[in-house]
């Protein structure tokens, strides 16, 4: 036969051998979860209650050095880059414990830790994702509140303390500032014109804004609202918040019906013609995390939940243009969303998850 | 009168016994590896199909049917079905078309540049799939995609005249991008082509067309048919070309609608994925058995036989300009056109369309930030070693279990066939959560190491394997292992003296395309991953769904970018290092 195929797999394993071989070990689990409460306005930065971050936190870190832990497993859905700063900033603070970070989308992430927990392979440490909150009916969340909760909005943790948030979504509308003049659009009610056939997109899974609007406005209301902008205009379903905004921004659409307040924001940071606007009161969504009541270094994992709510990581976290969860760290701008008027309904659970989410599924059909 | 007959009989009663017994070895120790590879997460996904999770406090599951009820009692799914069937055979008759009549000009005739043209398909396969169809959605959306603005300075539309979120630019996409499976496959059989068949054939006064469809083809058919199975059963089940280009347009198949359905439970119902993948299962156990009638006259696609033969190619005259015209256009359409995009889109921050006035405002950030990104040299090792040791151990296990399915007449040689190609059928977060939970539950400590997805590849790129190295041996006609066995060679001999060599072109075809699959692979990626075991595939997925699409573009560059000189210096350094054997 010719030669050439047989040479050509001989420089392929020569090639092969020629890259250093590497193998490498890791893994665990992950969750996700949302939060309720009557509208109230956002403050200005608060004094915070009483405090000593710097003591609280040598304490549990104290605790993790004389347990001899050097690892900390943290499975979450904030992006590798986004989170490789933050980790830098935690190895500074703890250098003996060593932070394996793993990101997976929300579902993969809680497939990953029932199956490992199942299995009896308690291996995370730390979740965060939307839906963590669902670790406590699968019995795997810690009942805990760490020093730095006490800074958190209260609107924005668990009353039973087995979840706190991470950072708040707020649900806004995105624009094209190219498409959509200023002043164009100030209510949901002005998206149900004619003039914005095929030009307005929504992410197929948006079921927590979707749960918020009914209990802002009541069932019949929110879904008449809906069914009025599908009639008129049309809504295009989108897989991510990330790609609706990418679609958005290259004017594939004028306006996303609902976005992530920092999704916009960061188009916007970086030259894009996009603008978020804010429909009161704002339905908030909490990125939430949870300990592990198993956790393999629960001193570690202790440690790594209340650095997520420190200062630091919060103010990290803003400057990413994201909303800070506690009350006295300033966002970035300070005036981001000062003065508006937010709602954090309680996360859904089964079934009401599923009914709504196939009430969303059916209104956007 | 017996002891008189014995020396005759001698040596046919001893290969006989020997091949038995062989047989015997052989079939229990590749079925053994097959079984115990694809037997457990087709148990799981039987089983998941029948529960759902029950979380009162602990992790429970309570067994249903809700997942069939889900599945087959939605008003959604007779739509998606058809769509999906429409998807998949579009596509297939498209990449059929292309990837054969490239194979056939690039193994068969003296077209000029034929060389370039199998870099530029393999090159097309690596382009992952969310790649592709980014690409295409910024060229060829209604509204503002490149061409279409391009093409509406001159004809008198408004929009259009392409539209991409159609299931026609579904298929478009789809076709253009699988094409190069069945091209490798194709051109694998072209290569062992006896060329006096063809000869035969024009004395007989056939033309072009009449030989190619009367002998050509009809010779290749168990290539054809692979090739089709594989390409039909893998339009079945995608996945991100519908969800980037379907959803928007409110085309949903099989697996965008399912995962809406699975979306809707929390924690995702896998169940309702499974019941999909059980109909997947279906599908392709009937390719197995369409596949083994095809191919029943096993003699009839022999062209390697112990008669010489010296390929020679077809002089194509003064048309083989006109040819290479052909072939260079489809590569700029398919590959260049979409890489020119996703260039474009690669050099600002976010996605811009063309104009001159943006061009001012370009930089190359997004790969300095790709290539500054801590693990990408760590995700670029484990991704090329992880996808070389998948291609080699499948092309070496398929190799001896294809013996067993194609020349033995073990009675469980059909079971083992269906088995290997059954793992096409298996959705990718299936076979991540199966292999999860059996090295979990196992005592073998593959938990959290790479080599856990080299596991969960070889499963499921097990059919691309078993199918090539099937067409390969079909190929060869058995007088040449009986000489071989008559002269006293043990089969291992045979195997490797006569075989192995035979059967190259045809490894060579599977281990590029496994290469090219592990390469690409995400669902189950996605979901082994840990930090030690990054992967780039995962690594430009997350960059995209994390909303930096153009960072992802850039990225996908820098991936071809690697793959491509990896290919030429692997041609290069084949013709300067001989190895000894």
């Amino acid at each position: 036969m010719e030669t050439k195929p047989r040479s050509l797999i001989r420089g392929l394993a020569i090639l092969a051998a020629v890259i250093i071989a590497g193998a490498a070990c890791g893994g665990s689990p992950g969750g996700t979860a949302t939060q309720t409460s009557g509208p109230t306005a956002t403050a200005v930065a608060t004094k915070p209650a009483t405090l000593d971050e710097a003591v609280e936190s040598k304490k549990l870190y104290d605790a993790a050095v004389v347990a001899k832990e050097t690892e900390v497993n943290w499975y979450g859905t904030v992006n590798e880059e986004e989170a490789k700063p933050l980790l830098d900033i935690w190895s500074k603070q703890f250098p003996t414990i060593k932070p394996n970070y793993i990101r997976a989308s929300e579902t993969s992430l809680m497939s990953r830790v029932l199956t490992e927990e199942q299995a009896g392979k308690h291996n995370f440490d730390v979740l965060s994702s939307t839906s963590a909150h669902l670790l406590t009916p699968a019995g795997l969340a810690l009942q805990y509140t760490p020093p730095n909760a006490i800074a958190v909005d209260p609107d924005y943790k668990d009353k039973a303390g087995y979840w706190i948030g991470l950072y708040a979504n707020w649900n806004t509308i995105q624009i094209n500032t190219e498409k959509v003049k200023k002043g164009e659009i100030k209510s949901y009610e002005d998206l149900a014109n004619p003039k914005w056939k095929g030009q307005i997109a929504i992410d197929s899974t948006d079921y927590d804004w979707y749960a918020g609007l009914v209990s802002v406005r009541g069932q019949q209301a929110a879904d008449g609202l809906i069914k009025s902008i599908v009639a008129t205009a049309g809504v295009k379903l989108v897989d991510g918040h990330g790609n609706l905004s990418d679609a958005l921004v290259a004017g594939q659409y004028a306006i996303a019906l609902n976005q992530f307040l920092n999704q916009a924001e960061r188009a916007k940071r970086q030259g894009a013609p996009t603008e978020w606007i804010a429909i009161e009161p704002v339905v908030v969504q909490l990125g939430k995390m949870a300990v592990s009541k198993s956790a393999p270094h629960p001193n570690a994992a202790k440690l790594l939940f209340n650095f997520l709510i420190s200062t630091d990581a919060q103010k990290y976290f803003t400057s990413r243009g994201r909303i800070t969860s506690r009350i006295d760290v300033p966002n970035d701008p300070p005036n981001l969303v000062t003065g508006l008027k937010k709602i954090a309904p309680a996360p859904l659970v089964d079934p009401e998850l599923t009914k709504i989410a196939a009430q969303f599924k059916a209104l956007f059909k | 009168m017996a002891e008189a007959l014995a020396p005759r009989a001698t040596p046919f009663a001893r290969i006989a016994r020997l091949r038995l017994s062989f047989d015997a070895i052989v079939l229990a120790a590749s079925a053994a590896v097959i079984g115990y590879l694809v037997v457990t997460p087709i148990a799981f996904l039987l089983i998941s199909s029948f529960r759902r999770y029950q979380l009162d406090g602990s992790i429970g599951f309570v067994f249903t049917l809700d997942n069939y009820a889900d599945t087959f009692l939605n008003p959604e799914i007779p739509t998606a079905a058809f769509n999906s069937i429409v998807y998949a055979l579009g596509g297939t008759v498209l990449a059929i078309v292309f990837g054969t009549a490239l194979a056939w000009v690039v193994e068969r005739t003296n077209t000029p540049f034929r060389g370039a043209y199998m870099l530029l398909a393999a090159a097309t396969y690596f382009v992952p799939g969310v790649l592709m169809a980014i690409s295409w959605n910024a060229l060829a959306h209604v509204r503002i995609g490149s061409l279409n603005r391009l093409l509406q300075n001159v004809i008198p539309v408004t929009e259009g005249p392409f539209d991409v979120n159609s299931l026609l630019g579904m298929i478009w996409v789809f076709g253009t991008h699988l094409y190069p499976i069945v091209f490798l496959i194709m051109a694998a059989a072209f290569r062992a082509m006896d060329p006096a068949l063809e000869e035969a054939a024009a004395l007989c006064g056939a033309g072009l067309w009449s030989g190619l469809r009367t002998i050509t083809l009809a010779v290749s058919r168990p290539a054809i048919v692979s090739a089709l199975l594989i390409v039909f059963v893998r339009g079945l089940e995608s996945f991100d070309v519908p969800l980037i280009l379907g959803l928007p347009g409110k085309i949903n198949v099989l697996t965008t609608e399912i995962f809406a359905t699975a979306q809707l439970h929390h924690p995702p119902e896998l169940g309702i994925s499974a019941t999909l993948g059980l109909v997947l299962l279906v599908v392709s156990i009937g390719g197995v058995w369409i596949y083994r009638s095809a191919t029943a006259r096993a003699l009839a696609f022999a062209t390697i036989s112990g008669k010489g033969y010296r390929p020679n190619r077809l002089d194509l005259g003064r048309q083989r300009y006109a040819v290479a015209a052909a072939c260079l256009l489809f590569f700029f359409v398919t590959l260049v056109l979409p890489l020119i995009q996703v260039v474009w889109l690669s050099l600002f921050p976010f996605v811009r369309q063309f104009s001159l006035d943006a061009l001012s405002r370009a930089s190359f950030a997004q790969y300095a930030y790709v290539l500054g990104y801590g693990a990408i040299l760590d995700a670029f090792r484990n991704s090329l070693l992880n996808a070389a040791a998948v291609a080699a151990i499948i092309v070496v296990i398929t190799s001896i279990a294809a013996w067993i399915t194609v020349r033995s007449r073990a009675p469980a040689r059909w079971l083992l066939d269906a088995l290997a190609f059954a793992p096409i059928g298996i959705p990718g977060p299936i076979m991540g959560v199966s292999v999860l939970l059996v090295y979990l539950t196992l005592p073998i400590p593959l938990y959290g190491t790479i080599f856990i997805i080299t596991v969960a590849h070889v499963t499921l790129f097990l059919p691309y394997g078993m199918r090539l190295a099937s067409d390969a041996l079909l190929r060869i006609h058995p007088q040449l292992e009986e000489a071989s066995a008559l002269s006293g060679a043990s089969w291992l001999h045979t195997y490797r003296a006569i075989l192995l060599p035979l059967i190259l072109p045809g490894s060579v075809a599977a281990f590029i395309t496994i290469f090219a699959a592990s390469f690409r692979e995400l669902s189950s990626a996605l979901f082994l991953a840990s930090p030690q075991s990054r992967f780039v595939s995962v690594v430009m997925y997350s960059t995209w769904q994390d909303g930096n699409a153009t960072a992802a573009a850039a990225l996908g560059i820098v991936m071809l970018v690697v793959v491509l000189t990896l290919a030429l210096s692997a041609r290069l350094l084949a013709r300067f290092v001989r190895v000894p054997g």
